[in-house]
């Protein structure tokens, strides 16, 4: 070995030293991995059923004569973006340890797992303004900009949350179905974003696909 | 079996984590950035576990140096530039020899991701041309032509810490 890549080697040494050990979180990182294998078999199928979709809508518009016909194009109206499930944002009303009641849902995904049942302040979206997932302070943040009408009515249901105590200041978010999280409400959100916080980019990104991919 | 399977996923993890965050940071540079890199591909090694059990270093492996150097990544990192490590000064040592290292650390550091991901591969992992061609998905022209930039790219950083020529000779 010449003295030019001893000296690379060592200093890919001193580099990889620098590196400092991260906890083990293989857990959190499975329940990610078993997600996607899951969305990844979802989304093949998806694709097929949109390539035959496709193909069917192609052969009924060409065989009936409904194509386009040059006409002038419609404004482009404001571009909602279509939720796969619809998100929910309730109240907890209670939460205790498993084995969940009939009517408690269970949150697997929290540490340790909880039961949660939902009360009747809630709100229901089918459509967002946008999502998106950053990374802020080491953690990831799926943030959801909501529409001016969902926007006032998350602010009078947080600013209504906000004044009780747990669990009932707890508000559930929910994606089709499944509760992601259950964060305690401190204030009213009035910026019109709705935030939701994972340790990991993989579960927040699964999460944004939940909502997203169709 | 989901059980056994989710069990050998974790020792794994336990095991080699420590060594996978080494190289994930040599290849990024970054302590975040290695996080992401090795995590994401942590995930991947979990979706697949059932295929690769067996030997999941040498895909988890497999998936940093890939993930590394492809488009989607450089993009995504030119974006976060902004936010990158301002680089450590130099200190004003008389000794030679930190002084290289540190000058050549940062010659590291400033490396384009195929070009570092090779040197680490040829250097640190100590493999063959043929195997680094295997494992990036490439040529081994291609890998002895990056060799061969990376090289000539650290040697711009010595001439200035005292180093003759025929001491920088491959």
């Amino acid at each position: 070995m010449s003295d030019t890549d001893e000296l690379i080697a060592d200093a890919l040494h001193d580099l990889a030293a620098k590196a400092v050990p991260v906890p083990s979180a293989a857990d959190a990182l499975w329940r990610a991995g078993q997600r996607r294998r899951r969305l990844s078999l979802l989304a093949t199928s998806a694709a097929a059923g949109v390539i035959v979709g496709a193909l069917v809508l192609a052969l009924t518009v060409g065989g009936l004569g409904f194509g386009h016909r040059g006409g002038p194009a419609a404004p482009a109206p404001a571009a909602p973006v279509w939720l796969r499930a619809p998100l929910v944002f309730a109240q907890v009303a209670a939460a205790s340890s498993p084995p969940c009641a009939v009517h408690a849902a269970k949150l697997l995904a929290s540490n340790p797992p909880a039961c949660l049942r939902l009360g009747s302040s809630r709100m229901t979206l089918t459509a967002v303004e946008s999502a998106r997932v950053q990374r802020f302070r080491g953690e990831y943040l799926l943030d959801i900009r909501l529409a001016p009408a969902a926007s006032r009515q998350f602010a009078t249901l947080t600013r209504e949350l906000a004044r009780m105590h747990g669990p009932h200041n707890q508000i559930a978010i929910v994606i089709g179905g499944r509760i992601l999280a259950h964060p305690v409400v401190i204030r009213a959100v009035t910026t019109g974003w709705a935030r939701i916080t994972f340790p990991t980019r993989a579960e927040a990104e699964f999460a944004l696909l939940s909502l997203l991919a169709g | 079996m989901d059980d056994d399977a989710r069990q050998e996923f974790a020792e794994f993890v336990a095991a080699r984590s420590k060594q996978l965050i080494r190289l994930a940071y040599v290849l990024t540079g970054d302590q975040h950035a290695a996080e992401d890199l090795l995590q994401n591909a942590l995930v991947k090694a979990a979706a697949h576990w059932g295929r690769i059990h067996t030997a999941p270093e040498a895909y988890v492996r497999r998936i940093m140096y890939r993930e590394q150097v492809s488009w989607l990544r450089r993009r995504i990192r030119r974006r976060e530039t902004a936010m990158a490590q301002v680089p450590e000064p130099t200190v004003g040592d008389d000794a030679v020899s930190v002084e290289a290292r540190l000058a050549l650390r940062d010659a590291l550091l400033a490396l384009p991701p195929r070009r570092r991901a090779v040197l680490v591969l040829r250097y640190l992992e100590d493999l063959s041309e043929s195997q680094v061609a295997e494992i990036l998905g490439c040529s081994v022209g291609t890998v002895r032509s990056q060799n061969h930039k990376a090289v000539a790219q650290l040697r711009l950083a010595l001439p200035s810490l005292g180093l003759t020529s025929t001491e920088v000779h491959q």
